[in-house]
């Protein structure tokens, strides 16, 4: 009875996402979406005060033992390489899925023990209907197993000075290349707005 | 959804008197009944505490408990988003932010305020998540949960799985899919639930992490990527459930869709 492959089918369903008017300019812009957070030095920030900043941003848990240090490593590999993208007005943005347990004690800690640079990384913690909200913008999938470990996607999401998603690629064993153009991009602003990224 | 204060003080009153001694006593059977009336006065159905099954493989395969709630019987229609719209401006058509909704939100309506005269009573479609958790926020409620909606319309069916199916009373034929877009729990077979052949919005959408935890929106737009996830199902050949959770996973919180609409639900007092 399954006549439909399932793959063929995932992807037609997908398609139906891909809808929208041309003419359309309003920016999509992670700054407008309302949601509050706290950084790991006990700081209120909203998205918006980082208005003017490329930032790169990924969603994250401290006891992730898979892919999220895999993630963070390839990114200090780009905010360590000799011509980096990452400084002045690029920031590396780490928001917990699990505000729960990552409290910002936790997320201190991670922060020694991965040895995340004050200037160019913030780490982020806010309610689990924020962190909801933001991976519904992101398109970010994310469920709490049994074990408390976290099933999720693996993504890194590049939004340019006005909050537009730009770029998003998959975070381990991501094309590392592909990533620091798309920053690159952003902070020359050569990417035309509005559009975001449609995956 | 909604609720109405049901103020008809002399002849509620007994019933109440009967209701809070019977409470006291604290049997279960009697605390539903006492629940059932209280999803009755507001518009909205029972749905007794029940188990989900979850779809995808984890730890012990356990099934989960579901609590009971007081549910929309039916997807929220044209005409009661536009009282809603009326009421938050900033939800209309022209004024939404793009961050909340794609552009052809509400695309089938004619302006702001004006819904297809013919369909006030359909499912509003066309809806974000962002839209359709505000929505039911302002009526004290909220999306229901992924184990939710399956525990009260993820039943199994025997009906073909085919792509385009008749409508079984007009001979019509339905919209591509339908089989997929629910059957009602077998307890709940007698009830008035109303699945209207049209998704619907979970409130945790974006909770199934299909194919190796690669979302959907990956470099180089394939979209085919989550899509091999099936050995780890649960029951790999209920391929209705298959399609939902992988439509849901391929979803983003401001998508709008011509067949997506929602209802709302809340706890069981």
């Amino acid at each position: 009875m399954n006549r439909v492959s399932p793959i063929g089918l995932c992807f037609s369903l997908a398609l139906h996402a891909l809808s929208g008017h041309a003419e359309d300019t309003a920016p999509r812009s992670l700054f407008h979406l309302e949601s509050s957070w706290v950084d790991d030095s006990g700081h209120p920030r909203q998205l918006r005060d980082l208005d003017g900043d490329v930032l790169l941003v990924v969603l994250f848990y401290t006891r992730c033992m898979a892919s999220c240090p895999m993630t963070v490593k390839a990114l200090q590999m780009l905010e360590r390489h000799e011509n980096s993208v990452i400084g002045a007005h690029t920031k590396l943005v780490l928001v917990t899925v699990d505000p729960e347990r990552d409290t910002l004690d936790a997320l201190r800690r991670y922060r020694l023990t991965m040895e995340l640079d004050k200037k160019n990384w913030l780490l982020l913690r806010g309610s689990s209907t924020d962190v909801r909200k933001l991976a519904a913008v992101l398109g970010f999938n994310y469920e709490q197993i049994d074990s408390g470990e976290f099933a999720h996607s693996n993504l890194i999401t590049v939004l340019n000075r006005r909050g537009e998603i730009v770029h998003q690629q998959s975070g381990a064993g991501g094309d590392l290349e592909a990533l620091s153009d798309a920053v690159r991009a952003a902070q020359s602003d050569s990417v035309p707005g509005g559009k975001g990224s449609r995956g | 959804m909604t609720r109405r204060a049901v103020t008809i003080g002399g002849l509620l009153l007994p019933a109440v008197i009967h209701m809070a001694a019977a409470f006291a006593a604290g049997a279960p059977e009697v605390r539903e009944s006492q629940a059932r009336q209280v999803c009755a006065s507001a518009g909205e159905m029972f749905v007794p505490a029940g188990r989900h099954k979850p779809f995808f493989k984890s730890a012990g395969n356990r099934e989960v408990p579901v609590a009971p709630m007081c549910l929309d019987v039916a997807p929220v229609s044209n005409a009661q988003y536009l009282e809603f719209v009326r009421t938050h401006p900033e939800w209309r058509r022209s004024r939404i932010d793009r961050i909340y909704a794609e552009p052809n939100y509400l695309a089938q309506w004619k302006d702001d305020l004006t819904p297809p005269a013919e369909s006030l009573s359909e499912p509003v479609v066309f809806v974000s998540w962002f839209a359709a958790s505000e929505f039911c926020e302002a009526h004290g409620s909220r999306l229901p949960r992924v184990r939710e909606w399956e525990r009260f319309a993820g039943a199994r069916t025997s009906a073909p799985n085919s792509a385009a199916q008749a409508d079984g009373a007009t001979g019509a034929p339905g919209p591509p899919f339908a089989f997929a877009m629910g059957h009602r729990a077998a307890d709940l077979a007698r009830s008035p639930l109303v699945l209207a052949r049209i998704w619907e919005w979970t409130e945790d959408f974006n909770s199934s992490v299909l194919a190796g935890g690669l979302g959907r929106a990956q470099d180089g737009g394939d979209s085919t990527l989550f899509c091999g996830d099936g050995y780890r199902a649960t029951d790999a050949t209920d391929y209705a459930a298959f399609l939902r959770y992988s439509f849901r996973s391929s979803l983003r919180g401001d998508f709008t869709l011509r067949n997506l609409g929602f209802r709302c639900t809340r706890d069981a007092p």
